[in-house]
């Protein structure tokens, strides 16, 4: 019985110091942010970036979109990428072994034609099987590459051999950017020439009026869940990203947008075929690399909303989802774990990389944990009530006050969601949210990670859920 | 009640009452956040009502005044009535004057000749400068900058010397408004580069050539003798501006450079030479690309050559289709087919590429 | 018959200011748009002779505006845009799509209003 009192002596011991570390981060990480996103918004308001998009000087960029079984949607992205306010970039879509008519949808609205192309293989990927160009001049910066199928990370790759630009900028095909949004990405790499990689931020596209592929105007979701994941992301991006790449410690930059110098991606070896976080991994590994050359870098991160995407909004997909970006975590983690705790990598080392293992990959192991030890309580009877609901209370204004953080960001920066209505729906939601979304986060990471530990005696066998539940998602939209 | 709350508080562990403070504060700062919440907001709203009652006049009497004046047709008297509203609405408040100063440069952007000067007669009229020389005193550095900016666009010529002090300013984007002010508006435009110290960022050498651009020849500085500047990105910087304004006759100066720089130095060397068309560097590149290791040195030295119509550097170039960069076999097999269509290739790699390169001549 | 002419831009007072400068000089029925989204609007609504868009409009571009208007509507339709920047690329890429003319920031709306009548007189 002794060890018992003992051993849940020791449990409260150590919910207690990781709350407080916990919240102590959060302290830190959104004064840093504060700061940080104040004098962004007063940087670019004296950008002039008209110089940019009207000089002979802006770097090259090349516009990188891997397609999966796209049909349906695939011609308004690509005529929505072929307008962006940039005057030096090129589109290349690299359809990836599609099934359905995607190839011919593109043939035909753009006129292309095939073209001898030398299939460089700087990153050895699935074999290219034509490539074409448009013969109508005024589709001259798009590139159309066909391959056989090698999932989202194997196409990007074969992407970035294509192209010869300084700058590649990878995204989802599916996402829509806004105009401005390579002139804000490329910046950071013409301000400083130490930065390696800039990433976007995304935002939830569900509900927003969308024409031409472009966005035209942006709504609060009226999908609950959707809700939900608009609070997440800003959290996500304007509170957590946004300081770590203050502070120089940066590890993940989103697939769906985000920018990198194409040498320096080349060097690294490309985007990484056997893991599900091929984004998060690519940044790291680029990390390692350039710590290890003992170069010095900086990965950037723009505030500004430049990519949309529409985010699951049923439970299944979602839960499919988080599985994935647990996997990812897991995986990523796993792989470069010699950064742990290691002061050559500094920021990285020290902060970043054990900040995303204690609260980003074990934290909702932890909840989980907890749950069942508060069960194992419950039925021995041993439960103390009052401790109980104060550690509740506790953590539910813990999220409350990052919430609340989050839409104070918002409101002095980017202000997208202007009606009062859409203000108090997200003040709802934020008070919702630990209680309805945040159990379902938890428990699809539980999943994930409990999927990966099996998959690792089936290595070969593991499946690219990535482009699936976009083709539900079409399904559903159309 | 309180009573009950302080008394029951007293009865519990002290772990307890521990996360209970935790839990406490952090509700006070969420109530913190969401009042600077609606604070904001109000004070948005306040300026959203200012601007729609004000706007439509900025927006009616500035579009009147520029094409008024155009037409020649309007008197004097239509000019004095629109000018009387907008100094009325300039001395409201310092936010309208913002405003309308900002119309006025965005317009000045907009409009030439006659509607553009009637602009800078309106700015002149309102005494606009003063709005915005008086930023220049404030103690934030993002208003100073604004002012420089505001001068800057507005092309106040005479004013430039108030700009000096910004140059060792401890903020960077403050010493970049002021050089960027300095180059549109000083007689020697590119006098600042004379004492930097720190790299000038590609940026900065994006918006000064978009200044320089709107020169006349004899207001441009002479590039070479920043060839010599201790900072490599200046000196990269002037060897391109050389490039951009086609100054022909540094290439002498140019190919002397090349014998002592750094690599990456003489990389953007070889690219602006070939730029230059300049054929009279063909030995010194010759002798480079037979003694360079380094790859990106390697194919600029190879498109040199290549748009150079000089069969005699074919053995030279067929040496580097076997080298073990794919970049530079690339390179080398363009150079090759530029030199001569009639080119054979040994491997179907060749052939691959030769196919690409064709076709892209082609179109 | 009337001409009809849009002009799409997103700065108010220039748009005003063309407005009230074609308007001055009599050359027809002119609607006003301040993006691309409107544009698209006006378009499906009305038959114009002659559309003046800016090419860096808020959600869609003059060259979105420009493509769609060439393959789904009138062909014949004249077509300006007015541009900040003059660069070689951005203005082949314009009349690879067919625009009728191109106009460099800053113009003068004097000489604006001479294209646009020339353009107007020979449709």
């Amino acid at each position: 019985m002794n060890t018992w009192l003992l051993f849940s002596e020791m449990v409260e011991v150590f919910v207690l110091c990781f709350s407080v570390i916990l919240t102590l981060c959060y302290f830190i990480l959104s004064g840093v942010s504060f700061t940080s996103i104040k004098r962004y918004m007063k940087r670019s308001s004296l950008a002039r970036f008209n110089d940019l998009i009207s000089s002979p000087m802006a770097p090259s960029v090349s516009l990188i979109a891997p397609a999966y079984n796209e049909g349906m949607t695939i011609v308004e992205n690509i005529k929505s990428m072929l307008s962006l306010e940039y005057n030096n970039y090129d589109v290349i879509v690299v359809n990836d072994g599609s099934k359905d008519d995607t190839i011919d949808k593109v043939v035909q609205a753009f006129d292309l034609v095939e073209v001898p192309f030398f299939g460089n293989q700087q990153v050895k990927t699935q074999q290219i099987i034509s490539t074409y160009k448009s013969s109508n001049r005024a589709f001259k910066k798009l590139t159309f590459v066909n391959k056989q199928n090698g999932g989202k990370a194997d196409a990007l790759n074969a992407g970035i051999n294509v192209s010869s630009s300084r700058l590649v900028a990878c995204i989802d095909v599916d996402c829509i950017l806004e105009n401005d949004s390579l002139q804000r990405m490329v910046k950071p790499f013409m301000e400083d020439s130490t930065v390696i990689a800039s990433g976007g931020v995304i935002r939830i596209a569900n509900s927003c009026e969308v024409e031409h592929g472009k966005l035209v105007k942006v709504n609060l979701p009226t999908n609950q869940l959707a809700r939900f994941q608009v609070l997440e992301y800003l959290r996500a991006f304007l509170l957590s990203r946004m300081a770590w790449a203050k502070l120089n410690g940066l590890l993940l930059i989103s697939g769906a947008f985000g920018m990198f110098d194409r040498n320096l991606i080349l060097k690294a070896g490309g985007y990484s075929t056997d893991t599900v976080g091929e984004d998060m991994e690519l940044v790291v590994r680029m990390r390692s690399m350039m710590t290890q050359a003992k170069r010095k870098f900086r990965v950037a991160l723009i505030p500004d909303p430049l990519c949309w995407t529409e985010g699951p909004s049923t439970n299944k997909i979602l839960m499919k989802q988080r599985n994935r970006w647990a996997r990812g975590t897991f995986e990523v983690l796993r792989t470069h774990a010699y950064m742990f705790f290691n002061p050559k990598y500094k920021i990285a080392g020290l902060f970043s990389y054990p900040f995303w293992f204690f609260f980003e990959w074990m934290a909702p192991l932890l909840e989980f944990l907890g749950l069942l030890y508060f069960v194992v309580l419950l039925l021995t009877g041993s439960v103390s009530w009052v401790y109980f609901i104060v550690l509740m209370v506790m953590f539910y204004n813990f999220a409350i006050f990052i919430s609340s953080f989050t839409l104070y960001a918002e409101e002095i920066s980017f202000f997208k969601y202007e009606k009062i209505k859409e203000q108090l729906a997200l003040l709802v939601a934020a008070l919702l949210e630990p209680i309805i979304y945040h159990p379902k986060i938890v428990w699809a990471s539980v999943k994930g990670n409990i999927d990966v530990i099996k998959g690792v005696k089936s290595w070969g066998e593991m499946t690219r859920t990535g482009f699936n539940e976009k083709q539900v998602k079409l399904a559903k939209s159309k | 009640m309180i009573q009950i709350v302080t008394d029951w508080i007293f009865q519990q562990d002290s772990k307890v009452i521990f996360v209970l403070g935790l839990a406490a504060s952090l509700f006070c700062v969420s109530v913190f956040f969401l009042s600077l919440i609606v604070f904001s907001k109000t004070s948005r709203k306040r300026k959203n009502t200012l601007r729609e009652r004000y706007w439509p006049y900025i927006q009616k009497n500035l579009a009147f005044i520029a094409i008024q004046s155009v037409t020649q047709e309007g008197s004097q008297a239509d000019y004095s009535k629109s000018i009387e509203i907008l100094r009325a609405l300039r001395y409201k408040s310092n936010t309208i004057a913002q405003w309308i100063l900002e119309e006025l440069i965005k317009q000045k952007a907009n409009v030439s000749g006659d509607a553009g000067k009637t602009m800078l007669k309106v700015y002149r009229d309102l005494d606009l400068k003063s709005h915005s020389l008086r930023k220049l005193k404030s103690m934030k550095w993002n208003i100073k900058a604004e002012g420089i900016h505001e001068l800057e666009r507005m092309e106040q010529k005479e004013i430039f010397s108030e700009f000096y002090r910004f140059l060792d300013s401890k903020n960077h984007d403050l010493r970049t408004a002021a050089r960027m002010g300095l180059t549109t508006l000083a007689p020697n435009p590119l006098s600042f580069l004379d004492q930097i110290s720190e790299e000038l960022s590609e940026w900065e050498q994006m918006s000064i050539y978009n200044r320089l651009r709107n020169k006349t020849k004899d207001q441009l500085p002479d590039f070479s003798k920043y060839y010599s500047h201790k900072q490599q990105s200046v000196v990269a910087f002037s060897i391109n501006m050389t490039v951009r304004f086609n100054y022909f006759e540094l290439v002498p100066q140019l190919i002397k450079l090349l014998t002592n720089c750094t690599p990456s130095l003489r990389v953007s060397i070889v690219h602006a030479l070939s730029q230059l068309e300049a054929f009279q560097a063909r030995d010194s590149v010759r002798r480079l690309l037979q003694m360079s290791k380094n790859t990106d040195e390697i194919v600029e030295c190879l498109k040199f050559l290549g748009q150079l119509d000089d069969k005699s550097c074919r053995h030279l170039i067929w040496k580097f289709m076997e080298h073990p960069r794919v970049e530079v076999r690339m390179e080398a097999v363009n150079a090759a087919i530029k030199l001569d269509l009639e080119f054979k290739f040994f491997n179907t790699e060749q052939e691959e590429m030769f196919l690409h390169f064709t076709n892209e001549l082609i179109s | 018959m009337e001409n009809k002419i849009l002009i799409c831009e997103d700065d108010e007072v220039l748009s005003s200011m063309i407005k009230f400068k074609l308007g001055k000089d009599k050359l027809g029925q002119i609607m006003k748009v301040s993006n691309g989204k409107e544009a698209m609007q006006a378009i499906e609504k009305y038959d114009f002779d002659l559309i003046i868009s800016d090419i860096h409009m808020p959600f869609i571009s003059g060259m979105q505006l420009l493509e769609h208007v060439r393959e789904h509507r009138n062909k014949d339709t004249s077509f300006i845009i007015l541009s900040a920047e003059g660069l070689e690329a951005t203005v082949l890429e314009a009349f690879d799509m067919g625009v009728t003319d191109f106009l460099t920031k800053p113009f003068s709306p004097g000489e604006l209003s001479m294209r646009v009548k020339r353009l107007l007189a020979a449709a």
